[in-house]
């Protein structure tokens, strides 16, 4: 990896005036660029679920703007608009009854606009296949909880077990094979919920509605209820198919929010992008490998103090806390250094858009997954120096309207420039050295006229290490000191 | 593993990028020329048109004849020289 040192490329911008005032440069990370300051406004927003609601009196796009941070569905290119644009003027949190049954659930879940999305989405059989599984398996179970009160075993008994995410009991027997299929190898991670040993983060247990079904205290509402509205948010970024495939990190992130996570959300309290951001943020862990991560893993494992901050270790993935204090990620409004006593004022239900994923060299592996830039409030992606993060580069990185720096050099990222990379038009760094990406560079990457460095080069194959460049600075820098004092 | 980018050099591209400070493409089968930026990076610098355009500006242009035509860039020689 071929990087420019902070110390030399600190005094190289001091040597340039003419830079500095162009651009107010500073540094953004340890090894490779300098890049204008991030002062790139954002909104905070911390909509409740009742101006959730109110806000489905808005526009589409006002909704997404809004309420959601997230990508209007004419900015999203995998999704056709006004499928999405119906799907959003009907909030889930009223598409959902609390106090539907389960077999209404089924119903649903073969009429709803999903289905008719996958229908369009080219994809409709397998998902079909999948989603009438889920359904069965559902049904299966709340029949058995339904006479058990919410307490038994049954979720891993009935053969369906590592597809029922609705499986209504406690959530630790019954889906704790589902998640050792993927997070096992780690034997010290197994179980999953490495910060919430307390277990008062799963599904309550002991109180059932009328019904039988087992209550998530929390929320009001049963469990399956909250499933089946956790399931209708989280297909609006991942696919059905993925979200119910046992062996998808799509799947584990979502059993993860729904039985696991101490955040215990409420899909009918708190806003759509609320919990897709958490889940997206669960899929970077799942999804990367995070139970080998080499830094800052679940169960805290490695260190957690990040190369920026030198006294406050962060908070590890998957942690009860909000995830705007978790390794490696900022948030709008929310300090990344917050201290350990200031941390409980940041509400798990509120909204702070993530403007951050800084998780470099810590042996993330895995394909880049294109949920992740449904996190549309980005400015800054680094995942550089993990050597193991493949497949290629979603269209969905068009998302990142607000992307200013994007850095995954050293990794094993393979395909061509996206198209919609050269939308970006905040973008100020672009490093993607040493992968194996293929095709051409456009000339529309003049389109991007905030660009101040550009690193496509694979310096993995250099023997020379970077030290003649090093050099090069040092004495361009200093013959740059010289005539700045001679000029005075 | 290697980046194997490939095809002309964005020279239209890179010329339309008037606070580029650094540009590194070295080690890819990228071809063509980029005199047209030289051009542009020694007026600038003449001009004292921020002199930091293009300060780092690598790309393969080692080798004869090179897979990159640049008169004005750091040179490395390129190790799979796959075009010529």
């Amino acid at each position: 990896m071929r990087t420019f040192p902070l110390p030399l490329v600190a005094l190289l911008l001091l040597c340039l005036p003419t830079v500095t005032k162009a651009a107010g440069l500073r540094r953004l990370r340890k090894d490779t660029i300098f890049i204008p300051d991030l002062t790139t406004t954002t909104t905070t927003t911390t909509t409740s679920g009742a101006a959730a609601a109110a806000a489905a009196t808005k526009t589409t796009n006002e909704l997404y703007t809004s309420v959601a941070g997230f990508a209007t569905p004419h900015q999203n290119p995998k999704h056709e608009p006004q499928q999405h644009e119906e799907h959003f003027q009907k909030p889930i949190v009223q598409r959902r009854s609390a106090t539907m049954t389960p077999k209404d659930h089924q119903v649903e879940l073969l009429l709803d606009n999903e289905l008719e999305d996958l229908f369009l989405y080219g994809t409709f059989f397998r998902q079909l296949q999948g989603s009438m599984s889920f359904s069965m398996s559902m049904d299966t179970g709340s029949g058995e909880f339904g006479g058990g009160g919410g307490g038994g075993d049954n979720g891993g008994d009935n053969g369906n077990g590592d597809k029922e995410p609705t499986d209504g009991d406690d959530g630790d027997n019954g889906n704790e094979a589902d998640k050792e299929t993927t997070d096992g190898e780690d034997g010290d991670t197994g179980d999953d919920e490495p910060t919430n040993g307390d277990n008062s983060n799963g599904a309550p247990t002991g109180s059932n509605n009328d019904d039988g079904s087992a209550v998530f205290e929390k929320c009001g509402i049963s469990e399956q209820d909250r499933s089946s509205m956790l399931l209708d948010m989280l297909s609006l970024t991942s696919s059905m198919l993925a979200l119910t495939d046992t062996s998808a990190p799509q799947y584990q992130a979502r059993m993860w929010l729904e039985k696991d996570d101490g955040a215990q959300l409420c899909p009918n309290q708190v806003e759509e992008a609320r919990i897709i951001q958490r889940y997206i943020v669960g899929l970077i862990y799942y999804a990367f490998g995070g139970n080998n991560w080499t830094n800052c893993r679940a169960q805290g494992a490695g260190s957690c103090f990040q190369e920026d901050s030198t006294s406050i270790p962060a908070i590890p993935f998957l942690d009860a806390s909000h995830e705007c204090l978790w390794f490696g990620l900022t948030c709008t409004d929310v300090p990344r250094e917050a201290l350990p006593s200031q941390r409980d004022i940041v509400s798990v239900d509120t909204f702070s858009p993530i403007t951050s994923v800084d998780i470099s060299d810590n042996a993330l592996s895995g394909d880049l997954f294109a949920e992740l830039f449904y996190l549309t409030k980005l400015q800054e992606l680094t995942l550089d120096g993990n050597k193991g993060i493949s497949g290629s580069i979603p269209e969905e990185i068009g998302l990142l309207t607000d992307l200013i720096a994007v850095d995954i050099d050293d990794n094993k990222l393979s395909g061509s420039l996206p198209a919609s990379l050269y939308q970006l038009t905040n973008l100020e760094a672009i490093d993607l050295n040493s992968n194996a990406l293929t095709g051409t560079i456009s000339n529309d990457i003049g389109n991007l006229q905030k660009l101040v460095v550009v690193q496509f080069d694979d310096n993995g194959k250099r023997s020379q290490p970077a030290w003649t460049v090093y050099l090069h600075i040092m004495i361009s820098s200093f013959i740059e000191i010289f005539s700045l004092f001679a000029s005075y | 593993m290697t980046t194997e980018l490939t095809g002309f050099m964005p020279s239209d591209g890179i010329l339309s990028l008037e606070g580029l400070a650094v540009w590194t493409a070295l080690d890819n089968d990228l071809t063509g020329s980029v005199e047209q930026v030289c051009a542009v990076v020694e007026q600038r610098r003449i001009d004292n048109d921020f002199p930091g355009y293009l300060q780092f500006f690598w790309v393969d242009c080692k080798g004869n004849p090179p897979p990159v035509e640049c008169s004005c860039c750091e040179c490395e020689e390129p190790e799979n020289p796959t075009s010529f």
